[in-house]
């Protein structure tokens, strides 16, 4: 195949290579080529409690089953198909081993510590404690603390697939009870469709919160869960929508940019 | 309650992994200002917001600088690309996601021009509710 009569991202006449798949010492050769891609991808997970090590070789297994599953007849650059396919791999393998895996083990217990203390502290107190307050009454730091606040969002299995979802919430249910605010505000309307697919508890967090501008203290009191709850749940359904609106866009650009690293 | 003298500034790479530290830094901020925990959380998500746009905004940044100072008594944050953008913001950036969630969550949020047309978004954090 001569350079002009290849599509643009194929620089290195992977396409032919293709072609001439199923063939093991080729299949060899694609996973050869793209390693730097599938190391790229395991390394940008590094830093959540499991090992580069370990995370090249899920990344590497994601590479062979992305190899295995390309079409390149459909005109998709193999790049962008294989690095969705390589990180759904590698937040399949942090989803799959749970939090307590994921999370060092001292972060692990100060997140526990902070949890407890902040349920504590806001009963007593009636109110949101500060990082001050919550410092002293887990004899942490306020960095510890704040670290630990990190953690407990960054590390939930919805900032690492939100769209992975135990909803089981018929459309019927959730579009009657639809705030009708919801579809006037700017900004919103667009998101209508996807804050329709959040369980109705969620999406009345969000409307008390944005709508309403009650702080996540009255939330808690008005709903009956805690406050710590309150703050997750937030957190994960803002990433929620976000994921729902943002699918095709993201599987566009081709996942490079892992959205576990949010929040 | 302090006041931060010195504005704090903080420049990272410009990738989605290197937010969390901007958000440890707005958090810390915030912390000082005695901020109520769900205050502090709330500051972590917009200057995460604020991040995912300008990274998708600006792909072609290298780095992300915060800057927080303090006015009565809340903080003013600004996040900001070091690459100059030819239109900013652009429509999509008003219309998306973050910039939503952004709005919903702070003070006078706006899109800012640093030096150069830098791209840059600013707001302001919900002033402390005193404890009664």
């Amino acid at each position: 195949m001569s350079e002009d009569d290849r599509p643009a991202n194929d620089a290195n006449g992977a396409v032919e290579l293709f072609r001439r798949l199923p063939d093991p010492a080729v299949r060899e050769e694609l996973a050869e080529r793209f390693m730097p891609l599938a190391r790229h991808l395991a390394r940008r997970f590094a830093g959540r409690g499991e090992s580069v090590e370990d995370l090249i070789q899920v990344a590497d297994l994601g590479l062979l089953n992305a190899i295995d599953r390309f079409d390149p007849e459909r005109g998709v650059q193999f790049t962008t198909f294989a690095a969705v396919t390589i990180t759904g791999e590698l937040k399949r393998h942090f989803r799959d081993r749970g939090w307590s895996i994921r999370v060092p083990r001292s972060l692990q217990e100060s997140a526990l510590l902070v949890h407890r203390t902040l349920e504590t502290l806001w009963q007593d107190l009636g109110r949101s404690p500060t990082i001050s307050e919550i410092a002293a009454g887990a004899d942490l730091t306020e960095e510890a603390v704040i670290e630990a606040m990190d953690a407990i969002q960054a590390y939930s299995p919805a900032s690492l697939d939100a769209a992975v979802s135990e909803d089981g919430t018929p459309m019927s249910e959730t579009v009657g009870t639809a705030d009708p605010s919801f579809e006037v505000a700017e900004g919103w309307a667009s998101v209508a469709p996807a804050l329709e697919k959040l369980p109705d508890r969620e999406r009345r967090i969000l409307y008390l919160r944005f709508f309403k501008g009650m702080t996540q203290t009255e939330i808690a009191q008005e709903v009956g869960i805690s406050q710590m709850h309150i703050s997750r749940l937030i957190a994960q359904s803002l990433e929620r929508v976000r994921r729902e609106i943002r699918g095709p866009e993201a599987r566009e650009r081709g996942a490079s940019e892992p959205e576990a690293d949010r929040r | 309650m302090e006041d931060l003298s010195t504005p704090i500034t903080v420049n990272v790479a410009a990738r989605p992994d290197a937010l969390h530290i901007l958000r440890v830094v707005a958090a810390s901020a915030a912390a000082l200002l005695e901020l109520p925990f769900d205050a502090v959380d709330e500051v972590r998500i917009a200057v995460d917001e604020a991040g995912v746009l300008l990274l998708d905004s600006s792909p072609e940044a290298d780095a992300l600088q915060l800057e927080i100072t303090t006015s009565d008594g809340s903080l003013l944050i600004t996040i900001g690309t070091d690459v100059p953008a030819a239109e900013w913001p652009r429509p999509v950036d008003r219309e998306s996601w973050s910039w939503t969630v952004i709005r919903g969550l702070t003070l006078d949020p706006r899109f800012v021009s640093g030096d150069d047309g830098r791209p840059a978004i600013r707001f302001r954090t919900r002033p402390p509710v005193k404890a009664p």
